[in-house]
């Protein structure tokens, strides 16, 4: 028994280090992810406004890149997000930062393209976690 | 003639509460909290809607689940997989009444705490929720803020018995949203 002990011992280690590992796994990042869909905003709104179900079901939790014109920047407390023009007055595409620092050379006119997962439409539709 | 200014009057009515009535935020902030001895739990959503009729006192706030973030990787993971479904139900919604709002003044700068009643929709489930909330009007805009407690059970989420110590029956959520005037 004893002459196995260590062998006992590597796995139980091995075991609460891969536990651990995955308890603490780091959070997907979109900056060197390649894109899933490559669109533009206003196509994005076009098939979201078109059946917002079926778009659901084809880009949540995708990797959306879309290049658009900024139209406004909100900074919140830890990071913030720039809107983007789909040529609709009243529904953009809200691209959430996690560090205001991601996007800090940006200014309101400029055209940008940028990567973030899909969590859906409300007013907007919202990519989160971005990078440019 | 008095009818013509009749007229006029009931026509400005209905143009002043279409316009500088309405207040709104894309930006709204929504926290949920669970806490528990063993685990401390909290997700982000700075992308929430929110409208403030003040003609009627009518407030709705709309929120993508999919779009809290947490700390760690696997508690969103586990968030929207095994807790709120978020394929199957991709937003919250609330939809509720300012009881006291006609003492909302934009006009001067302060606190002004009110009584908000309504239906919050969760999971697919709506269920009535009351909670006290602040809004503070600086500089034309209103800042809203509330806290209050929803059983997770209430909205048809069940916690497995393996993780009930690490996840709390009564989550807090925390709303804060700075509203601005409407421009249409």
């Amino acid at each position: 028994m004893k002459k196995y002990f260590p062998y006992i011992l590597i796995i139980i280690v091995s075991l609460g280090v891969v536990g651990y590992n995955m308890y603490n796994k780091d959070h997907k990042e979109t900056k060197d992810a390649t894109s899933d869909v490559v669109i533009s905003p206003k196509e994005l709104l076009a098939i979201y406004e078109r059946d917002e179900v079926a778009a659901n079901a084809k880009y949540l939790d995708k990797i959306i890149e879309v290049k658009g014109i900024v139209k406004e920047i909100h900074n919140i407390s830890n990071g913030g997000s720039i809107s983007l023009d789909t040529g609709n007055e009243m529904a953009s595409i809200i691209c959430e930062f996690e560090s205001a620092a991601a996007y800090a050379n940006v200014k309101v006119g400029d055209e940008v393209n940028v990567k973030g997962f899909c969590t859906g439409k409300l007013m907007d539709i919202v990519l989160t976690r971005c990078s440019l | 003639m008095y009818k013509i200014i009749l007229g006029c009057l009931v026509l400005g009515l209905n143009i002043s509460n279409v316009t500088g009535q309405k207040y709104f935020t894309k930006t709204g902030h929504i926290t949920f909290f669970s806490d528990t001895p063993i685990e401390k739990i909290e997700g982000h959503n700075k992308s929430s809607n929110c409208v403030l009729d003040l003609a009627t006192g009518k407030l709705e706030f709309g929120t993508l689940i999919k779009g809290f973030q947490f700390e760690k990787a696997l508690m969103q993971e586990h968030f929207n997989e095994n807790y709120m479904e978020s394929n199957k139900f991709p937003k919250a919604t609330f939809k509720g009444q300012i009881s006291d709002f006609n003492k909302i003044d934009v006009s001067k700068n302060g606190k002004i705490p009110v009584k908000v009643t309504g239906d919050l929709t969760i999971h697919g489930v709506t269920k009535k929720v009351a909670t006290d909330a602040i809004l503070t009007v600086v500089n034309g805009k209103i800042e809203t803020n509330a806290n209050f407690n929803i059983l997770v059970a209430d909205y048809g989420i069940s916690i497995p018995a393996l993780v009930k110590d690490q996840i709390a029956k009564s989550v807090k959520i925390k709303v804060n949203a700075t509203l601005e005037p409407f421009k249409s």
